[in-house]
């Protein structure tokens, strides 16, 4: 279709069925084209850049993830991490879909009609507090306590509440969600009050499933969980670890 | 998308069809996918600031002071009925209004949490 030939640095976005893989006149980093480069049953999503010393800008990686999107939304893909570049489009082919090319069906094989959620949860903090000041007399008694040491052994009590909370709702929520998904990757939380971060490899027909479930946890929660649902996403969380077994 | 129009709309579960942001789009993009041994890889410069480092609860007096002087200072009567409410039945009204744009204010704990993480 579009094998040219060319010198250019090429950054490629991710791996798809060529059948079906789009190119498009804009939207890629570096302000560029995305073009397909295709070596038997599978493509690239590639831009020519002008150097392989562009600079990345905030831009760029929106742009990465919307390439990936895009293509998504007519087939499966592989993503690739932001920044890779071969020297040219024919290196894609000699480097990437031609070695690797029975790993790479393989690979979108087995994805195929998969998508990724992603689902993060935070406590309100001021409701969650509320709640475990409520649910520990002790917390409760210690509050406000100008007793040398109370503020301390407050904080403590508080802290290991929180804690123990925490992990009683991170590991009901996820394993509810876990229900609908055939893969699950929990990450380190990030934030202080927050309690999951998540994906979850989901066949599209349980995508509704799943969503229904996050809804009926959030309503559950009543406001003391605050729920954030992303995608259907191409399987960012679930390509690095097939790679590499 | 199908997700964004199922089930009826809570006001506890926000849903986006794609990441929204900068900081959700590193999330996904920055150390996922497939790395692959290329010809050479875009230094990300300056998207550092904007990684998110871990910055677990670390058991300190520090710490404690900080839960506990947050715990001073809550107003049960404005977050005394959700609570309890929420204890008995998981349900809670009132909530609703306490609780619109925590969300934002998460995600501001978030940015500051980062601009410190380094001297962690």
């Amino acid at each position: 279709m579009s094998a040219t030939v060319t010198e250019a640095p090429a950054y490629v976005y991710g791996v798809t069925w060529a059948d079906g893989a789009r190119e498009r006149t804009e939207g890629g980093v570096a302000d560029s084209s995305v073009r397909v480069v295709e070596h038997g049953e599978l493509a690239a999503l590639v831009s020519e850049l002008p150097s392989a010393e562009i600079r990345a800008r905030r831009r760029d990686l929106l742009r990465h993830a919307d390439v990936l999107q895009q293509a998504f939304e007519e087939h499966v893909v592989i993503p690739l991490g932001f920044g890779t570049v071969f020297a040219s489009g024919d290196d894609v082919v000699e480097e990437l879909l031609e070695p690797r090319y029975e790993e790479l069906v393989a690979l979108l094989q087995d994805l195929d009609g998969m998508v990724e959620l992603t689902v993060r949860a935070f406590y309100d903090e001021q409701l969650v507090l509320a709640a475990i000041i409520a649910g520990n007399p002790r917390i409760a008694a210690l509050r406000g306590s100008q007793a040398p040491g109370d503020q301390v052994r407050l904080g403590e009590a508080v802290a290991q509440a929180l804690a123990e909370r925490r992990n009683r709702d991170a590991d009901e929520i996820v394993a509810e969600l876990a229900a609908h998904a055939r893969e699950v990757v929990v990450e380190e939380r990030v934030a202080e009050f927050e309690l999951v971060r998540a994906a979850f490899l989901v066949e599209r027909p349980a995508v509704a499933e799943l969503d229904a479930r996050a809804e009926e946890l959030a309503e559950r929660h009543g406001g003391v969980v605050r729920f954030k649902l992303t995608g259907p996403l191409p399987p960012h969380h679930f390509v690095a670890e097939r790679w590499a077994s | 998308m199908a997700v964004a129009t199922q089930g009826t709309a809570s006001n506890y579960l926000q849903r986006a069809p794609s990441p929204s942001g900068l900081a959700d789009v590193v999330d996904l993009i920055l150390d996922k996918g497939l790395v692959i041994d290329a010809y050479v890889r875009i230094a990300v410069i300056g998207i550092e600031l904007i990684t998110i480092d871990a910055r677990i609860v670390i058991a300190s007096v520090d710490t404690y002071l900080r839960f506990a002087e947050q715990v001073n200072r809550l107003d049960l009567t404005q977050t005394e009925a959700a609570g309890l409410k929420e204890l008995r039945d998981g349900g809670g009204s009132k909530a609703k209004d306490k609780t619109k744009g925590a969300a934002e204010g998460i995600k501001e704990k978030v940015g500051r949490s980062n601009g410190k993480s380094s001297d962690d």
